[in-house]
């Protein structure tokens, strides 16, 4: 009688850990999948700030922005004040066919006294989720700008 | 007799019962052991091809983008940093060789030596895509490219 107690009394204790191991697994299982999420996602948004900041170097440049985004990226959609480059997951540019992200370049310009503020607003998103997002700015003198 | 069957089934129950529960103990821990064991595998290479290829990547645009001199490409796998200290010239070679990207620098007209290893690539590319911006490339181990274009804005450039 006392070693049936005994054993029944090991079951409940074995029970229990297991109970409160199955609990911790469920929350450590939990935190290695967020873990492995925040990496990509990391990866992610590096890969799309660079992207980001190479298109924004092009703007920056005294040659024709259009021209140059034609020039690296032959599958961009150009209009007149907004370019769309389709990228994968690697951030390459891709054709829009098979497009898992979009870098968008919205471009403004401000005439002022002396010249023209020309502003570039970078963005990196899939239809999903939002990556990074970026504004340059390159200033024309009136004499450069005419 | 069937009373002392009855007696061993139930033993043989008090046993097994809780060795069955402390072998699915067992197999959680390692399954437990093993996802963190494989999250923890991703992240390390995540974060060595990080280094290989974005990292690489970063230092050469913030090194081109400190230059105060003159930068040339020698060829398409090479580029040239020439500077001034104190009067006298120096020559920074940034250059691909070995499936490694090097940077050595040296008093001006020397060939590279001691080189310092930047980071281990498969491929490093460069080519001037206007008059004030270069691009380049940097393909890591794991054959991954990374682009980037550095605007210099500068108007004395050798090209």
């Amino acid at each position: 009688m006392k070693g049936r107690s005994k054993s029944v009394g090991l079951l409940i204790e074995i029970s229990i850990s297991i109970l409160f191991f199955s609990l911790f697994c469920a929350i450590a299982l939990q935190l290695f999948v967020h873990a492995k999420t925040m990496s990509e996602n990391s990866v992610l948004k590096t890969k799309a700030m660079s992207c980001a900041q190479s298109v924004a170097d092009l703007f920056r440049s005294n040659e024709d922005f259009h021209d140059l985004i034609k020039e690296q990226y032959p599958n961009a959609s150009i209009l007149q004040d907004q370019i769309v480059i389709s990228l994968d997951k690697d951030m390459q540019p891709i054709s829009s066919d098979s497009e898992a992200y979009q870098l968008t370049a919205s471009l403004n310009e401000e005439p002022t006294e002396t010249g023209i503020m020309k502003t570039a607003q970078i963005s990196v998103h899939s239809e999903s989720a939002f990556l990074c997002s970026l504004e340059t700015k390159k200033y024309f003198p009136k004499e450069a700008a005419s | 007799m069937q009373h002392s069957t009855a007696e061993k089934e139930h033993a043989i129950l008090r046993f097994l019962i809780p060795f069955l529960l402390v072998c699915l103990f067992a197999v959680c821990t390692i399954i437990v052991t093993v996802s963190g064991l494989k999250v923890y595998l991703k992240i390390q290479k995540d974060t060595d091809l990080a280094y290989q290829s974005r990292t690489g990547a970063s230092y050469v645009a913030n090194r081109l983008r400190r230059t105060e001199g003159a930068i040339s490409l020698k060829d398409n796998h090479t580029l040239l940093l020439t500077e001034d200290e104190n009067g006298t010239a120096y020559e920074t070679y940034i250059y691909f060789s070995d499936n490694t990207l090097w940077e050595s620098t040296v008093l001006s007209g020397s060939e590279p030596i001691n080189s310092e290893k930047i980071v281990e690539a498969s491929d490093f590319s460069i080519q001037w895509i206007a008059s004030d911006l270069l691009s380049f490339s940097i393909t890591g181990a794991d054959g991954r490219q990374d682009t980037r274009n550095v605007y210099l804005g500068k108007g004395d450039l050798n090209r």
